[in-house]
């Protein structure tokens, strides 16, 4: 079972690539949106280590960062919108 | 591999296929609002997947309680988040999200009514 979601979690860090490249690339606001798309992949990514490590501690990291992405997403775009 | 391993290894892969799809699609569209739409398929549909497969292979009702809250989170600031972007992107690009006077909106127009705007094209 470990190699299963380990190897979920392997096809999540590459999902990961084009959300680089998109931040790397483009206007602002494009770049906000691979960040966004960033943090929603790697709350999954969390949650898959945590069931392949068996370690209940990686899933609070997700909650927290699936939490911290919402404050993140409203900052940058409240900042984007005029000020950025 | 038994049934339970089985299920976990599908489910997890159309998660993560879907993942990787959606991310290509962010990548190589044009416009962020087009952008945007990638992000909800994996915010919800991977989400789900990965919780029921959470469920499936894991005993622990704590972890799994937990995997349900997260994708709680996810689908609902989703949409939040999404709709803070897209307002930003307009005000970026246009000045302001509301819809300039001679601007052609179907579902606004359809639904505006009488113009209201002041001399400035705003609403008062």
């Amino acid at each position: 079972m470990t190699t299963v979601w380990l190897t979920a979690a392997l096809g999540l860090l590459l999902a990961l690539v084009p959300c680089a490249l998109t931040c790397l690339r483009g206007k602002p606001i494009e770049r906000l949106v691979g960040l966004e798309m960033a943090a929603v992949i790697q709350t999954l990514l969390l949650v898959c280590l945590a069931e392949a490590f068996e370690r209940a501690t990686f899933i609070d990291l997700a909650l927290a960062l699936g939490l911290l992405g919402f404050g993140n997403g409203l900052v940058f775009a409240r900042f984007l919108e005029r000020w950025l | 591999m038994n049934g339970h391993v089985l299920a976990v290894a599908v489910l997890l892969g159309v998660a993560v296929l879907l993942a990787l799809l959606c991310a290509v699609g962010v990548l190589v569209m044009e416009n962020p609002l087009r952008k945007l739409n990638y992000i909800a398929p994996v915010a919800t549909l991977s989400a789900v997947l990965v919780t029921v497969a959470v469920f499936l292979s894991d005993a622990q009702k704590q972890a799994g309680l937990k995997v349900v809250v997260i994708t709680f989170l996810l689908c609902l600031i989703n949409g939040v988040v999404t709709h803070a972007t897209a307002r930003a992107a307009r005000i970026r690009t246009q000045g302001d999200w509301r819809p300039a006077p001679g601007e052609q909106l179907p579902l606004v127009q359809d639904r505006a009514g009488p113009d209201r705007t002041n001399a400035n094209g705003r609403e008062p």
